[in-house]
């Protein structure tokens, strides 16, 4: 171990004495002899976030395909080069594959994998080399506690925060809603989610009637939706889970005729199967989104967002996630604070840490790239949506400086619709 | 007569036993050929080497002309080779009369019956007819064997082989299945009779074998065999036989 | 009070459908003496394939239905010829090994003719979608399907009961060698066991999409379910099977409602303490032991 840490040692030692050397005789930026950048990363290419995972995998690639395969080291042209495994969603798994991914690949730039423990014990092997990571797979706050800001940077906002826009805009709707049921993932990062709604909706004095918590592999919604039904008055239902908990919470809701207020579907009303599934069913639903391809952000290669979603489709054959904006600028962030070789060895990672740190606002496809002390990205919240119209299109609410419609409030009863 | 199965030197190793060896013995047209041995002589094998339960490591076995080692049961069965068994092989959860239809199902020759037609006569012959309805599992051990052989008849076989039919039977029904067997022999169908009781055997056999360790000890008229020193000898042990 | 009602009837109408999809599972594992690891891929594959011919190509979903339970039929009849037959006298370990691996490669064609994700159908049915009885609310679709289950049920009792070929199906299903004997030709019967068990699980596929969305991957949930379905009711029974499915129904469906967090682990205490009662099934037709 103190071995590796010596070759490290020595390499940046030799990295930065060559760059001084060449700097002398050449007058040139450094590291002559680098030819390739080596990108590393586990996912959890097997389980229950295999489909996930594949987004992070096609958005990793496609900016490799973006970059043509070459990125700029201090100046200096080098080919791209990745290396993925597949962690199967297991934290010792992925601690393995860290160590396998620094000790003998030796990979440059350590990208995320996803899921919280995942990313924690990637983040811990991370830790003991001294080396650095940047995720965009966990929004749990243990992150931010444990390895945030010295080893890693996380491209997703808080799990806490994810639903505060969506419930103080909810709050502020007439007829106000007075309570709430909410549907819990059984996973830390679920759960925080959850604990970040109830709060929000009790600073708003909406009562929690339902706190349903379910286990991640829950095939049928029905119980659930039933006991919603049979706790009375509910104005608000709130997903935390993911796009197949969405479909089947409405199609429950259907099935029984349970007519609240608002549905909130969660962070991923947006994924294609979603209306898909649910056609006209989908409409007055709410959802939370990162992103969406409609957001006017940019990078060197795409004008906006659309673009790159477009690409994105092209490539893949199927419509980006948010998630897809996320991965794609992990990379993209490495290339760019690798560019400059000024400071030295553009790949150490105390030099690495120390531009990325310092990163102000910097335009990716993501939005600005900004991180606090704690290597989280500093974002305003997470946007609501509204899905409108029979063949429902989604409509932006807030925040304000992305709205682009009025909600439709309170949603009329799924079986008094036309 | 001619011979509607011919065993030519058959052998069966299991591992390294040699349950059979080298066993030569044939069975006339229409004939009752009664096969006797000691516990271990390899009755049982031969039947389950004519049937294709199990396959001989060597030797033919021609049926009706035909090879017939190394086919599978259901195979022999259509050809027209049918068993009965020690213990009761009927199938469970279903009643007398389905088990007999089973069998009548997958004849090659019906005649220009129906299946249905066939197990009612089939039924009758072995005296079933009133019992037909009644599960496996409550039928008497007499019912049982019945119900065996007619189930055996109703496949259309031309040769049935019965496995200690009376074993376990009174008087009475020991005397009732005799009749039975005798009753469908005089159809012409040949049978091959194995049984432990050697008086049942003298009663309804034709010709007689005797087997001992897994190969031919004896053939030949019941009565001349019976008194022969060597089977007496594997029978009875050797002081029964030097005394005579 | 009319809380325990509504459980019971919610379970026992999502029960028809574990049930309809664990006929198959049954009959295979009573029949050949297999655990078909590969079962849920029927019941996935048939609900993909409606998915394609209803959505995509625009057949009516009965005929959909019927056309992909009949290919399901096909591909039981495929695996059990080109795969299950030809290991079948080795250790059954083998074969767990050997369907699961099936599983594996049908799940990963199946995710390049469909992707990973879900499909899911609305079927559009006249007439109201509610039905009340007291304060209870039962969505129409559920009962026509749970309608759809017990005909399917009857009919393969019916086949069972009363054709030669039911009768050689259970003649084989209750001893081998004995059917053997009598001239059933055992290895027919097993490829049309395994037709019958792809047609089965098939059309619960052609109704399960209709009912929730349904991905390739799902295949081992099925199987799991249908395993269930079967310790509950007894392996081999057809009658059992349709009890154990609604037992396992309103078992399921009672622990997601009180104790949805724990759901996964009183559902399997329940069936381990029923296994250690009553090893058979409530309703089996013999002990559990390969033949």
């Amino acid at each position: 171990m103190s071995k590796k840490t010596m070759a490290i040692k020595r390499r940046t030692f030799l990295g930065s004495a060559m760059g001084a050397a060449s700097m002398v005789a050449l007058g040139a930026p450094a590291i002559a002899q680098r030819k390739t950048v080596h990108f590393g990363a586990s996912l959890p290419l097997t389980g229950p976030y295999e489909k996930v995972s594949k987004v992070y995998k096609d958005a990793y690639d496609l900016w490799t395909q973006t970059v043509g395969g070459k990125v700029s080291v201090g100046g200096q042209d080098a080919d791209v080069k990745w290396t993925i495994y597949d962690d199967e969603n297991k934290a010792a798994r992925t601690a393995e594959l860290t160590e396998r991914l620094i000790s003998s690949d030796k990979v440059d730039c350590i990208v995320g994998t996803y899921g919280t423990d995942t990313v924690l014990a990637q983040g811990a092997i991370a830790r003991k080399y001294e080396r650095i990571t940047m995720q965009a797979g966990a929004a749990s706050a243990r992150v931010d506690e444990q390895i945030g800001g010295h080893t890693t940077f996380t491209l997703i906002g808080p799990s806490r925060n994810y639903p505060t826009l969506a419930i103080d805009h909810l709050a502020k709707q007439n007829p106000k809603p007075k309570t709430m049921a909410i549907i819990t993932m059984d996973d830390p990062v679920y759960q925080e989610f959850a604990a970040g709604a109830i709060a929000d909706a009790e600073r708003h004095g909406i009562k929690i009637v339902l706190n349903e918590v379910l286990p991640m592999n829950t095939q049928d919604l029905r119980p659930t939706v039933l006991k919603i039904k049979r706790a009375g008055d509910v104005d608000i239902i709130y997903n935390t889970g993911w796009d197949l908990i969405c479909i089947k919470l409405i199609q429950e809701c259907v099935a029984l005729d349970v007519n609240p207020k608002a549905i909130v579907g969660g962070h991923l009303t947006t994924n294609p199967v979603v209306k898909e599934t649910l056609k006209g069913q989908l409409q007055y639903i709410y959802g939370i989104t990162n992103w969406l391809p409609q957001m006017a952000y940019k990078d060197k290669y795409y004008a906006n967002c659309q673009a790159f979603a477009d690409k994105f489709q092209a490539t893949y054959n199927y419509a980006p996630t948010y998630h897809a904006a996320m991965a794609y600028a992990i990379p993209y962030i490495y290339q760019h604070v690798i560019a400059d070789g000024s400071e030295g060895d553009p790949l150490d990672s105390k030099i690495m840490r120390k531009r990325i740190a310092a990163l102000n606002n910097l335009e990716s496809v993501w939005g600005p790239i900004k991180f606090n002390d704690k290597g989280r990205i500093l974002t305003p919240g997470v946007p609501v949506l509204q899905w409108q119209g029979t063949d429902p299109k989604v409509v932006v609410l807030a925040p304000d400086a992305l709205a682009n419609g009025k909600d439709l409030y309170p949603m009329p009863a799924f079986n008094k619709r036309g | 007569m001619s011979a509607i199965l011919e065993v030519t030197k058959v052998g069966k190793r299991f591992g390294g036993v040699e349950a059979v060896r080298d066993l030569s013995f044939s069975v006339a047209q229409g004939e009752i050929l009664g096969m006797i041995g000691p516990n271990g002589a390899g009755k049982t094998t031969v039947f389950n080497l004519i049937s294709g339960v199990v396959e001989p490591t060597n030797g033919r076995i021609v049926f009706d002309g035909k090879d017939i080692q190394g086919k599978r049961p259901d195979q022999i069965c259509t050809a027209g080779i049918a068993r009965t068994f020690q213990t009761s092989s009927l199938l469970s959860g279903m009643s007398a009369r389905e088990n007999v239809h089973v069998a009548s199902l997958f004849r090659r020759e019906k005649g220009g019956r129906t299946a249905d037609q066939i197990t009612d006569q089939a039924l009758a012959l072995c005296g079933l007819t009133g019992i037909a309805a009644k599960q496996t599992d409550q039928l008497t051990t007499s019912e049982q064997k019945r119900v065996e052989v007619a189930r055996a008849y109703a496949t259309g076989a031309r040769l049935i082989m019965t496995d200690e039919v009376v074993a376990g039977l009174n008087g009475v029904e020991t005397d009732q299945i005799l009749d039975i067997l005798q009753g469908i022999n005089r159809e012409g169908i040949t049978l091959i009779f194995v049984e432990h009781d050697v008086r049942a055997v003298m009663r309804v056999s034709h010709r007689l074998v005797v087997l001992a360790e897994g190969t031919l000890l004896a053939e030949g008229d019941p009565q001349v065999v019976a008194r022969s020193a060597d089977v007496i000898r594997v029978y009875l042990g050797s002081r029964y036989a030097d005394a005579r | 009070m009319s809380e325990i009602i509504e459980i019971i009837i919610f379970g026992t109408l999502r029960g028809a459908i574990f049930a309809l999809a664990a006929f198959g599972f049954s009959l295979v594992l009573g029949v050949l003496g297999i655990v078909n690891f590969a079962h849920g891929v029927f019941v996935v594959l048939g609900a993909l394939i409606t998915w394609s011919l209803t959505a995509q190509i625009g057949i009516n979903i009965v005929v959909a239905s019927l056309i992909a339970a009949g290919s399901m039929g096909v591909l039981g009849v495929f695996i059990q010829k080109v795969f299950i037959d030809r290991v079948f006298k080795l250790h059954p370990l083998m074969i767990l090994v050997q369907t699961f691996g099936v599983a594996v490669v049908a799940t990963q064609l199946a995710e390049l003719a469909w992707g990973g994700g879900e499909r899911s159908l609305k079927v559009e049915f006249p007439g109201p979608a509610l039905l009340t009885i007291g304060d209870i609310y039962i969505p129409t679709w559920d009962i026509v399907i749970f309608v759809i289950s017990l005909i399917a049920a009857g009919v393969l009792v019916m086949i069972m009961q009363m054709t030669p070929l039911g009768r050689a199906v259970r003649a084989c299903r209750d001893n081998i060698d004995s059917a053997s004997l009598v001239g059933v030709d055992v290895g027919r019967v097993f490829l049309i066991t395994m037709g019958i068990c792809g047609i089965w699980s098939g059309l619960a596929g052609a109704l399960v999409i209709t009912l929730k969305p349904t991905g390739p991957y799902m295949h081992f949930f099925w199987t799991l379910d249908a395993f269930l379905v079967v310790v509950i009711g007894g392996m081999g029974s057809i009658s059992g099977a349709l009890i154990g499915g609604f037992l396992y129904g309103i078992i399921n469906f009672a622990a997601y409602y009180y104790l949805p967090n724990q759901a996964p682990a009183i559902i399997f205490a329940t069936l381990i303490a029923l296994l250690m009662i009553r090893p058979q099934g409530l309703f089996g037709l013999g002990t559990t032991v390969r033949k």
